[in-house]
This record gives structure tokens, sequence and C-alpha cells, in this order.
């Protein structure tokens, strides 16, 4: 199933479900359900039958059975042990700063507050980090089915940047998602979809035969599940956010959801790679990095870059790489018009004071300073390799910017672009932007300048980046991958959904292989749909030429394949036909010949596949024979004639 | 890859569009020419092909490991046309340097060597100052295994691009390859900067330090290892890495260690945690194993403590009654089972191992000790087996079932006597075991052993073992049986029978000279051992011996009755009868013997009055009534016969001798739907008593009816029907009959009359009869030598049938014993002497009681009483 195809099951789930959550969450559970039973039947009764005769053989007459008994426990251990390795689950408490009622005494009396209000089940434990989010993590206690423990993960530049409601308002979310409102079984329907998640990235990342009956079976059963478990996510996360609106006020809940869409697209792009740039010249993180984070994202956000995101995070529409509904949909249920009374009007003027000063109070350095303790150890080894990586890429630069720029030269074009991508991985941009400039002076189509050109155009919301990202895709099949990414990001940021969609399903076009049927651009057969070809004179003129140096050929028709929706895309279907002798039997020899030198010399402008009349292709050349308006070659056209002769269409 | 399997699989058959290229194999990892080329997978049969699977485009196929790549053919063929022609398209269209790679790649990729490279010359020819396209393109060979084809391209990017990373390390690559060791580390020191491991792969540092290292400079090798380590902090973790920073500090002698101590951790040791080199998966399945073994180990030591604690001890109760049990161990006395129900037949309880003592009571009361125990792993596999035997009295066989192409007989282990037995291998125990079995081709024979009761009395498990050759065993098995139950009649038969037949005289006179010493004494015992031990000169002897007991017992009437029984003369013993009688009245066997002297004399009357006494003093001895009713026969003495066998058949209805003899009566005196009437009723009565054996006295009863009612014909044909097993009645009903030709045509007939004096004397009467004087004379000349031989006080009655000179009746009477002896010899002296045919005929019809061969003989010859 590709991405267009899930979309369409997303929306019919979401049709069919509509106001019937209760629904939902049996279906679900159903598919669920299917999942485990059949991803665990083969152990199960392994393990079933292993016992049997284990224990049977316990009771068989003496000196009968040991051999079965010894098989049985063989198999039970083997089978037990693959779903006790399913089962087992490292319940580890999540990264962070514990925090408790006696070094944060007001955030615990307004979760005990909320706690009541939500009738919640009291958490593990409370853990702040240094990530801008806030979330409710439940791990298996045993495994997918069994009993889980929760934490709640808030994180400090979460707090810096949310007034005192506007946080309350979040917890009042995270608890709505941990109370009986949302029950057990939601949490467990979420952390098997995760399992699954899981799943599939460990098959990935050790990689699965094309036939094993895992895949096929994995391929069949995820989107169906999948499918559900999104829409019963996201619509928990309507049923959370209805909830918090409750209790703090749409307006609060509104103004926190827009100020952490806000906050996040600046962490993410503004506030972290400032940062990390400081690898550059530091051996180790600068000091009170989280000081300057609160500081940052107490003002305003003054850049240009901000005024896009503000506008931009509420053109954002909910895609499926995420289960939670776009900011847009989410503000619209908390009854917001969309286009006239944002809560977030004012979410750009800053706050007075923030929710980690109105909870932690006196204990908030301390709290910083332990959270910024943990990210340093955390981070060190990586920021120590940028740091060595940044310091070995300045000791390669030479001194001399840009150096020979008016030449043309492969190789001077080649070490300008070692220097562009040095100090891109600097993060010098001015330098690099200089650098790259220099490049595409000197090669307009060099295709890795042109990627980053236009990302870095895309980046300033300038539209002509796409023809550049494109161009570089073009020129240069490995950036493809990179080119795809880039303008999905920026189709994505731009709340451009449309764009998004025809941008998947090129992409889908492109991923599928052979061994899902729709290989159109790797495949000829004789179920393809054939079209008259269409070629220039010159063209004409060579391909005639080159068919009348053939010998012991009968004839030759060309015709093309229809391929829809593969844009700037041909493939031509050649086939020879060879002469028949007296006995009537076709020169296979004379045909063997002429394929390989078709294959070598034949210039078409696009895909070509040249078979023989007959043997293992003959069902396609069956089909290309009889293609009305083929091109057709034979030798008793005299080689002018062939070329002037009027053609089919 | 196809395999096939004794000549049956898949193959390829056939080679086209052949490609060769020199390479590293990807499976076995040698340089090796490896080829690629079209072929057909076929389904064969003894390697011909029969169906063919598919054409294959064969990848890579390494000439040493024979592995390779396998695709279809015609999906290949497409594919490699379809992507090469467009690359090589779009290249055309807007040739650009990475257009131009990719096209080269897609050639390569797709095996199309001759067109890369020429594509390659053009590529390199269109960007001949292009060091990217020129180190390109060497990597492109290098990745394929042309590190020779590469070199070129590689130094062509140095020339252009002197800094070029990809160049240098290309360059430096195969340096290394020529052993120009120190040229290829100037080349990449570049890659000896810290921070090089953030922006290139440092894989050729780790090249050159092994490099390093094989040529013996371990200082340069620990040098670059040292760099890896600092770049890669997490290569120190790779056991292949620490296995060659070991071999280079070693070989320096360096204490101290580049490479950073492995914290040990359980789940690291049991691969349970994934370990950067793989090494996890190998630990992983060694764990597993080790688990899988533990728990095989595990579940086979609990089969055994299982198996300790639930040893099944059958009881074959072969009383009528139920057996009581039981159970106390022995150490401790603790009881382990205080009741037990031993109901006739099979049963089991189960115990741990251990020694108990076991009190049987119900209807037998014993006490037994049972030792079960057996060594730990012997329980996986054994088959023993603990049988309890109350009394002693069932009959057990071990037998071996042997499964072959030709079996071997199997052996049979028969116990008896015994209260505890302990079968060491019983597979079957007391389960039938299979008709056949499926056996390995390598499997030579299998042997199954099956424990069974035997559903026989002792006596017929000895002829069994005596007809096996097995008279020793049969003898010992006897004996066994004899020394627990020494009052059984039909055992001491039996012993004594087969020790005289057999020449086991002395064997026997020993074993039962050990019991004459038991009281009260044991008559049958004593009788037996009279009959072993006083043969030829052991008379004297036995005399001697039973004089002496006298002596020390005078008043024991037994003694006294032993002693006569063994006087030559019947005159001499019957003193000692009489002092028996008057020391003992209840002493049946005096009363017996008196009877039997009265009897042999045919002296019915008084014969009658001692032999009622005998019998009513021991009423189970058949031998006292089978006497008694003969003498009554003898007697004609109608009424006491019918009164007598009424009786006794209205208590006891399956009488078999009364019943017989109450229909010969009947049948004598005519009424002969009475006589049938009666049988039938004895037929019926057996039926419902033993309907398993139902058929078998069904046939008996009839047979026996034919018989008495010289219906010879019926049993003669019945005789036929029984085939093998009914020989001995053919022979003997076809004498009767007097057709001699065809018994003497029987294989049996022969052994008979050698070994059978009594029925050698019958044929000869029969023959005379036929007028076949000479095979008369020769049988009667055969039977009086065996008979004169052993038979004590037989001689001048006997001598007289091959003499002249003719005995008188009186001389028969004393000599001659059983009646239907006497009747024989009467007969046959009929005829020898027939001056006195009458006088001997009346003698043989007054012996002729008995109706059992030759009864119809004499009759057919001296006729019937009744005349």
């Amino acid at each position: 199933m590709n991405r267009s195809e899930f979309d369409q099951l997303v929306r019919s789930v979401e049709k069919r479900f509509d106001g019937k959550p209760a629904a939902l969450r049996r279906k679900t559970l159903f598919w669920a359900l299917v999942g485990l039973g059949l991803l665990w039947l083969p152990d199960i009764m392994g393990l079933l039958v292993g016992l049997g005769l284990a224990v049977g053989s316990l009771f068989a007459p003496a000196g009968e059975g040991w051999v079965a008994g010894s098989a049985g426990a063989v198999l039970a251990v083997f089978c037990g042990g693959r779903i006790v390795r399913t089962l087992r689950a490292k319940s580890t408490p999540p990264p962070g700063i514990p925090l408790g009622p006696e070094n944060a005494p007001g955030l615990f009396a307004l979760l005990e507050e909320l706690g009541r209000t939500t009738s919640a089940r009291p958490f593990e434990g409370v853990r702040l980090t240094w990530a801008y989010n806030a979330a409710v993590v439940s791990q298996p206690r045993f495994g997918w089915p069994g009993w889980s423990r929760s934490w709640l993960v808030i994180g400090l530049p979460l707090l810096d940047s949310l007034s005192d409601g506007e946080f309350r308002a979040v917890l009042a979310h995270e608890l709505a998602h941990h109370s009986a409102r949302h029950g057990r079984l939601g949490s467990w329907l979420y952390r098997t979809r995760r399992s699954w998640e899981l799943v599939f990235a460990r098959w990935n990342e050790h990689g699965v035969r094309k036939r094993d009956h895992r895949l096929t079976f994995f391929r069949w059963f995820w989107p169906r599940f999948n499918g559900h478990a999104f829409v019963l996510s996201r619509t928990c996360e309507f049923e959370a956010d209805a909830f918090a609106a409750g209790i703090a006020g749409a307006e609060v809940l509104g103004s926190a959801l827009h100020r952490i869409a806000l906050g996040s697209r600046r962490m993410e792009a503004r506030i972290w790679p400032a940062i990390w740039e400081e690898a550059r010249t530091h051996s180790s993180p600068p000091a009170r990095i989280f000081e300057r984070i609160a500081d940052h994202l107490a003002e305003a956000d003054i850049s240009p870059e901000a005024a896009f995101d503000r506008v931009e995070v509420l053109r954002q529409a909910t895609g499926n790489h995420d289960t939670h509904p776009c900011l847009r949909e989410r503000l619209r249920a908390l009854g917001f018009d969309s286009d006239v009374e944002m809560p977030g009007q004012t979410v750009a003027t800053g706050i007075t004071e923030s929710a980690a000063q109105a909870v932690f109070a006196a204990g908030l350095r301390a709290h910083r300073e332990a959270v910024e303790t943990e990210w340093r150890s955390h981070i060190a080894e990586i920021w120590g390799a940028q740091h060595r990586g940044a310091a070995y890429r300045e000791g390669t630069l030479d001194g001399g910017e840009n150096a020979g720029v008016e030449s043309r030269s492969a190789a001077v074009v080649e070490a300008l672009w070692d220097r562009a991508a040095a100090m891109l991985a600097l993060g010098d941009r001015s330098a690099a932007e200089s650098a790259l400039a220099a490049v595409l002076k000197a090669r307009p189509d060099h295709p890795r300048a042109n990627l980053v050109f236009g990302e870095r155009l895309l980046q300033r919301r300038d539209e002509s980046g796409i023809a550049r990202v494109e161009d570089a895709m073009r020129a240069d099949p490995g950036l493809r991958a990179a080119g795809f990414s880039a303008l999905g990001n920026y189709y994505h940021s731009t709340g451009q959904t449309g764009r998004l969609k025809e941008l998947e399903a090129r992409l889908d076009r492109e991923e599928r292989g052979p061994e899902n049927g729709c290989a159109d651009l790797t495949t000829v057969a004789s179920t393809d749909t054939f079209a008259p070809v269409r070629l220039d004179s010159d063209e004409q003129t060579a391909l005639t030429a080159l068919c009348a140096g053939l010998e012991g050929i009968d004839r030759v028709t060309l015709v093309e394949k229809a391929l829809p929706g593969h844009t700037g895309e041909r493939l031509f279907v050649v086939v020879i036909e060879g002469a028949r002798g007296r006995w009537g039997r076709v020169n296979r020899d004379a045909v063997d010949a002429a394929t390989r030198r078709l294959l070598t010399a034949i210039r078409l402008p696009g895909r070509v596949f040249v078979c023989a009349a007959h043997g293992a292709f003959a069902g396609v050349a069956a089909k290309v024979s009889t293609t009305a308006g083929a091109w057709i070659w034979s030798p008793g056209m005299a080689a002018a004639d062939a070329a002037s002769a009027p053609h089919p269409n | 890859m196809p395999t096939t399997y004794n000549g049956i699989g898949t193959h390829y058959y056939g080679r086209k569009n052949l490609s060769v290229r020199p390479g590293m194999c990807r499976h076995c990892r040698r340089n090796v020419n490896l080829s690629s080329y079209d072929t057909r997978l076929w389904f064969v049969i003894v390697f011909i092909p029969v169906i063919p699977l598919g054409r294959k485009r064969i990848i890579d196929a390494c000439p040493a490991c024979t592995r390779h790549m396998a695709v279809e053919a015609d999906q290949w063929e497409t594919t490699s046309q379809l992507e090469v022609s467009g690359a090589l398209a779009k290249f055309r269209a807007g040739p650009t340097p990475e257009l131009g790679l990719a096209a080269h790649a897609a050639l390569l990729g797709f095996h199309r060597f001759p067109e890369a490279e020429t594509f390659r010359t053009e590529l390199s020819a269109l960007y001949p100052d292009s060091a990217e396209v020129q180190a390109c393109l060497g990597m492109a060979l290098d990745g394929i295994g042309q590190q020779t084809a590469a070199l070129p391209f590689f130094e062509r990017a140095l020339d252009l691009r002197p800094e070029h990373p990809g160049a240098r390390m290309g360059v430096a690559g195969a340096r290394i390859a020529q052993g120009r060791l120190d040229e290829a580390r100037k080349l990449i020191d570049f890659l000896d900067k810290p921070g090089a491991g953030q922006v290139h792969p440092l894989a050729i540092l780790e090249t050159l330090a092994l490099a390093y290292q094989k040529s013996g400079n371990h200082t340069a090798a620990l040098e670059l290892f040292g760099r890896l380590q600092s770049e890669l902090p997490k290569i120190a973790e790779h056991g292949i890495f620490r296995k060659a920073v070991v071999t280079s500090e070693k070989a320096l002698g360096r204490s101290q260690s580049l490479l950073p101590k492995r914290a040990f951790t359980w789940a690291g040791f049991l691969g349970i945690t994934e370990s950067i080199d793989g090494s996890h998966q190998r630990r992983r399945m060694v764990s597993l194993a080790a688990v899988a073994a533990v728990a095989v180990f595990g579940g086979l030591c609990l089969r055994c403590l299982y198996v300790g604690q639930h040893r099944v001890i059958q009881v074959v109760n072969a009383f009528p009654a139920e057996v009581t049990l039981a159970v106390r161990e022995i150490a401790g006395d603790r009881v382990v089972i205080p009741s037990v129900h031993g109901p006739p037949g099979r049963s089991e309880f189960v115990v741990p191992e251990g020694r108990y003592r076991i009190v049987m009571g119900g209807a037998t009361e014993d006490v037994a000790e049972l030792s079960v125990s057996s060594s730990f792993w012997s329980r996986l596999g054994g088959d023993p087996v603990w049988v309890l035997n109350p009394g002693g009295r069932a009959i057990l066989l071990a037998k071996e079932v042997v499964y072959s192409r030709n079996p071997r007989p199997g052996t049979e282990d028969f116990r008896v006597g015994g209260t505890v037995e302990y079968f060491e291998r019983i597979t079957h125990p007391f389960r039938e075991t299979p008709a056949s079995v499926s056996m390995k081709s390598s499997e030579g024979e299998r042997v199954y052993v099956q424990l069974e009761q035997v559903d026989a009395e002792l006596p017929a498990v000895m002829n069994h073992l005596v007809a096996s050759g097995r008279t020793g065993e049969a003898l010992s098995m006897a004996e066994g049986w004899l020394t627990r139950r020494p009052r059984d009649e039909s055992v001491l038969e039996s012993y004594g029978a087969l020790a005289t037949r057999r020449e086991q005289l002395e064997r026997a006179r020993r074993f039962l000279r050990a019991g004459l010493n038991r009281r009260p004494v044991e008559v049958e015992w004593h009788r037996l051992f009279q009959t072993v031990a006083g043969e030829g000169s052991g008379a004297e002897e036995v005399a001697a011996l039973y004089d002496a007991a006298i002596r020390a017992e005078p008043d024991n009437s037994a003694l006294q009755y032993l002693r006569g029984r063994i006087e030559r003369s019947g005159g001499r013993s019957i003193p000692y009868f009489e002092r028996a009688i008057q020391l003992d009245p209840s002493n049946s066997w005096p009363w017996f013997a008196l009877g039997y002297g009265h009897v042999q004399m045919h002296q019915w009357k008084p014969a009658l009055q001692r032999l009622e006494r005998a019998a009513a003093l021991r009423p189970e001895d058949g031998h006292f009534e089978e006497l008694l009713l003969q003498a009554a026969t003898g007697a004609a003495d109608d009424g006491f016969i019918r009164e007598r066998c009424q009786r006794v058949l209205g208590t006891n209805p399956v009488s078999v001798l009364h019943a017989f003899t109450l229909a010969g009566l009947l049948q004598r005196t005519g009424r002969t739907n009475e006589a049938a009437a009666r049988l039938a009723t004895l037929e019926n009565e057996l039926g419902r008593r033993e309907p398993r054996q139902a058929g078998r006295s069904k046939m008996f009863v009839r047979n026996r009816r034919a018989y008495i009612q010289g219906e010879l014909a019926t049993v003669e044909k019945a005789a036929q029907d029984l085939g093998e097993g009914g020989a001995r009645m053919l022979v003997l009903t076809q004498i009767e009959r007097g057709e001699l030709a065809r018994a003497r045509a029987h294989p049996g007939y022969g052994k008979m009359t050698e070994q059978e004096p009594w029925f050698a004397l019958a044929a000869a009467v029969a023959s005379r009869e036929a007028g076949d004087i000479g095979e008369a004379d020769r049988l009667t000349m055969a039977a009086v030598k065996v008979l004169t031989g052993g038979e004590r006080g037989t001689h001048s009655a006997l001598q007289s049938l091959v003499t002249n000179e003719p005995p008188t009746v009186a001389v028969v009477l004393h000599e001659v014993g059983p009646l239907s002896a006497q009747a024989i010899v009467f007969t046959a002296l009929s005829q020898k002497y027939p001056e006195r045919r009458a006088e001997f005929q009346t003698a043989a019809r007054e012996a002729n009681v008995e109706p059992q061969f030759p009864f119809h003989l004499i009759r057919r010859v001296a006729g019937s009483a009744e005349k």
C-alpha cells in the first residue's frame, strides 16, 4: 500500500467512524489482536506441542518416549524463548531529571489538582528533560500485552516558552491521555502501534528476505492496523484537547498549542542550529546553554523566518507522518475560526513570566543546571566529533577563496565544490553561499550545488529553489532522495498540501519495484499498451540506416510503450523478425546478431528494449506486431523510401 | 541453488551468453574468475531433465564454492536493457559527469563489461580534466574487484587534483597491494589528522595497519590502530580489531594496551545484547544451544526422578480369590501402602524405588521381600519389570520376539514358583507384541521382550520345554515348583514320568530322597521316589530304607503302606496294608492298595468295598474314583454306578469321569438317547464354564461320545479334521477299525510301536486278527522285549506271548496290573493259544471295562461282556 492509498484508507476510516470512537477502538483492537495472534500463532502452537510432548513423556512407560520428550523440551524452549523475547521489555525510566514533591512542589501541587479533576492514574515518575516537548511515556512491564508504567516527561525549554496558564492546559491535555477517559486500551493500542513500527524498523535494519512470509504478512497487516490506529490516535488528541479546554479554557489551550508549534519550529530551525554551530569553535558546549534558550524563548522572535512560521503553522495540513492532527484542525475543533480569530495572534509578543518560573520558583536555577549537566553528558561525544570534524575541515581549507573562479576547468569546479561543502558542514552560511555561487557560475548545472542552493532558496520561501532542486535530481539520479526530501519539507512547512500529495505520488511511482507489479519503467509485457512511435526525421534516418546494416532480417518493428504518470520518460520496444529460409525456418543466429547490434548501436530518446519475434518474448512481439501505426522497416524498402515514406501518424 | 539427492532434484543444463570476469567471490572471498550465463533450471530424475522450471541468469558463479546468484533470465534481460538504455539515453540527452557515471554504473551492474569499458573510455575522454570522474570510475572498478584496471583512473585523478581524497585513497590501496606501504601511508596522511574520521571513511587506514602488521612493522601498525581508535572509539569493542591490536602489542612485547578494558556483562557473554562485530550471534546460538541442552538434561533428570518414584509392580494372582497386599518399607518400617487388592488375574500398584516387605493375605498367607532399585540413568532406557506372584502360583514367561528378515528363534525364560520376580528387560509387559514392525535398512534385527502369564498347568509347560529339547530346564522348573508345593500330584507325576523317560532317574532320586524326611509323610512324594529309586538293584536299597524308617516310626501308618507297596509279592504286602489301616483307619492309601489288588484279580465285590472306603477318605483323588467305577463296572453294579455318578454330577456337572461312565452305562443298557442327552449336558456345562475353551470341550465330548457309542468312523473323521494334532487319535482309531494299512502308512506309527509297548501289543492283536501274522509276531516280540525289560512281575505272563507255554489266567492277573493291559494280554493270548481261547477271551472281556483304546478292538476280537 503506497502513501496515496494509505491516505485514502485513513480518510475512509475517518469517515466511517466519525462520531463513533468506541467502534473505532473496537475495530483497532480487532486488528491489533489479529496481528499479535498471527505473529505469535506458530510460537504458541510450537510451545503447546513441545510442552505436551515433554510432559506426556514423563507419564510414558519406562524407557519410552524420552526421545519425543527431549524433542518437545527443545521445541518448548525454542518457542518459549521466542515468546519471552517478544514479551521481554526493558522498562527503564525515560531520561531526564527526576522530579518529586520535595524538589518541585509547585508542579506536583498542579499535578495533584489536575489529577483530581481528570481521575488520572498516578505517574510512575516525572522527568524534566532538555527536549521541547511534554509527553506521557508508557513502557510495558511484560511486553505488548502486559501492563504499563507511565512517566510524565516535561521539557524545560517548553516550560520556558509557555505561560503558567498555558502549561496548565498542556498538562491537562497529557493527563487526559493518561486518565480513564482514554483508558488502558487506548494506551495499549498506542504502544502496540509503536511496537509494530519498531519491528518494521528492525526488519529494515537487519534485512528481511523478499519472500519472507513475515514481510508478506506485515505488508498486508500493517496498513490496515495503522490506518485505524492513526485515526484513533487523532481522535484521542481531539478528546484530550476538548478536556484540557474544559479545564484551562479554549483560549489558553489554543494559545499554548500555537506557541508550542512556533516554539518547536524556532528551536529546530534557529536555536539548536545556532548552538551546534558553536561546536566549530568550542571543544565542549558553552556554559549556561539552557539559560540562553530560556532567554531566547522569553523574547519575541523577530527573525524573518519567524514571520514565515507564524503564517505557515496555521497552513500546515494533517499528513500521514504524525499521529497528531495539524494545528489548524485542532484550533478549529476548539472553536476558533482559522482565518479570523486565531488565539496565537499574541504569541509573538513573548511572555512576562514563564511556566518554569511559576512551577519551580526558587528551584528553577538548580533544575536548569541539572538539565544542562545531563544534556552535556548526553551530547558530549557527538559534540566532540563535530568539533574535531570542523577543525579538520578548517585545516583543509586553503586560504584562496574562490580561486580560479573564472576557470571552467572541471578540476577547479570540483575544488570549489569541495570548499563549498566544507563551508556548509562548518555552518559558515555566508562563506558557503559565496562558494556555491562560485561553483554555479563555473558550472551552472552542478547537481549538488543546485540542490543545496535550491534548499537555501526554499528555506527563504523562494520558489525558484524548486526548479534548482528538480534540475539537481534530473542531473544526478543519486540526489533524488535528497531532492524529494527537500521538496517535501518545503511543501509540508508551507502547508502546500496539494503539491505535497503530488510529490508523494511521484515518490510512490519511483519506489514501487517489480515485486509490486507496477514497475512500468523496468518491465515489458504483452499486457502493456503500445502506441505508435513519435520520432523526428533525424532519428528515423539514423534508425533506418542502422536497420539497413542488419543481415538476415525480414522486418524490424518499433513501438512505444504507454507510460501514464511518468512525465518525461519514454520506453521503446523493438522487435526483430528473422528472414525465413527455404524450409520456413528462421535464421536465429542472424536475429541474435541483429539484436546485439541494435542493443549497442540504437540511439533513441528513452529506454529501449530489443527482442526477437520468437523465443521468450514472442508474446510481446505478437502484441507489438498488431499495434496500429508501428514503425516498420523491412529489407524490401529502399532506405530513401523508408525515410520518406508517409508515417502512419 | 539447485540440489539433487540420489540424482533426483533440480539441476542447471545449458550455458549461453557466457561472460567471465576476474573478481572476488562475495561468498567465499576468493579471487577467482566469476562467470555469468543464461541457463535453464530442470527438475531431474537420475540427472535426466524431466520438467523445465524456467530460464535463469546465473550471476557471478564462483568456480571454487559454486555459489552464485540466479534471477529469471527474461526479467534480467528486460531490466538490463531498459535500465542501461535509460541511463545511456539520459546521458546522451544532457551529458553531465554524474549521468555518465550513473550510466557506467548501470553497465557494470548488469555485467555489460565490454560496453562498460567502451563507455568508460568515452567518458574519461569526455571529461579528461575531471578528477571526480576519473576517481569515480576507478572506484567503480575497484568495487567489482578490478583493482588493476582501476589504478590508471586513480592515478589520473591524482595527477589532476593531488589533494583529491578518493584518488589518494585509491592509489594508496594499490600501493598497499604492491607492498609499498610507506608510499601508501604518505598518500593517506590526510587521514592521520584529528577529525578525519568525521569527513572520510577510514577503512584504508585499517587495511594499511593490517598490511604493516603482516610485514612485521608492528610499530606502524599500532600507530594506525591508535588513530583508528581515537577517531572511532567504538571500534575498540570490535573483536577482530582487538585481536589485531593484541597481536601487534604482543609482537612488540608491550605490557600496556591501547585497548580499553571490556566490561563483562552476562548479557554480553550470553549474546543477549548485540555486539558491534556480530559476535553476539554466535554467542546467542551457543547460549540457546546451552539452554536447550540444559532443558533436555533437566527434562531427562526429571524423567529419571519421576520413573524412580513411580515404579509399577505387576501383581499376577493365579488364585481364584482375591489377594490383599500390605506394603511396608523395610528401612524405617514405614507403611507405604496399607492395603492393595489383588483380584484374580493381573493388577498393579506403584511404589517408589526401595526395599519393601509385602504381607499377603486372602487367598494365600505369605510374606515376601521386594527390592526395587535401578541406577539413575538406566531409568531412561531400561525396561525392568518387577512381578509379585502371590503363592508363586502363576507361571510367567519372558519371551523374546525377534523381528528380522530371517528371524532367529527368540529365547524363553519361564519363571515358576517365586513370589517376587525381576525381569531386567521387558518391552511388552502383559501386552501383545506387534505382528510386524517397520525397521531401518541398517537395522539387522529388533528384539522385543514380552512378559505373559502362561495359561497352562506346569506339566504342559514342562512338555513344551521337553519338546524344545530343554529337558534339564523342565526338570529344574518342576523341582523348583515341588520344593514349594511337594503335594502337587500332577507335577509330581509329570516329573516322575519325565525323569523316567529321559533317563534322569538318578537326578530324580536325589531330589526326591531329600524330601523323604518331611513329616507328615507326603505319600505321593514317597510313591514317586519308590518308583524312580526302586528300579533294578535299587529295590533292595529302597526296601532297607523303609524298613529303617518303620523301625524308627513303627506306628506311622503311611510308612507301613509305603513299605507294603514296594513288596514284589502281592501277598507279602497285604500285612503292611492291614497294619497301616490298623494304625490309621483314615489313611486312604492302604484301602486303595487293597482295592487295587482285588481289581487286579477281578475280585470286584471286595475291591468295590475297599475302594469305596478309599474314595470316601480321599474324595479329591481322581484315580481312586476312576478305579472305583472300574470295579463297579467289572462287578456290573449298574445301580451303584448310576447312583454314584448322578450324585457326583448333581454337585459337579462337569465331572467328565462320571459323565462318561454314566453315558457308557446308559449306552450299554440300550438307553442311547439318555446317554446322548447326558453328554450334551456335559458339553453345555463345559462351554458355559469355560467359554474360551467351548470349541475344544465340545469336540472332546463329541469324540468321546462317538467312541463310547462305537462310531469309530466319526472319531476317525474328527481326528483327520484336527490335522497334526489328531495324528495319534487317527492311528489308534484306524487300528481299532482294522484299517491297518492306513495306520501303518502314518509317519507316527513306527515311533508309537517302538515307544509304547501296550500300543504295539494292541496293534499286534489287530494285525493277527487281520491275518497279518508276520507283523503281529514282530510287534509282539518288540512289545514283550520292552515290557519284560522294565515291568516288575510281568515276565512269565508276557513271555508266554512269544513262547509256546500258555500261562494260567491267575498268573496273568497277578503279573499284569492295569485292567486295560490285562485285556490286551488276554486277547493276545487268546489268539496265540486257540485251544484256550474261550478262557482267555472271558478274562479279556472281564478286564475290558474301560471305554478307551483298545476297548472296541478287544470287543471285536474277544467279544463284549454283554454277550
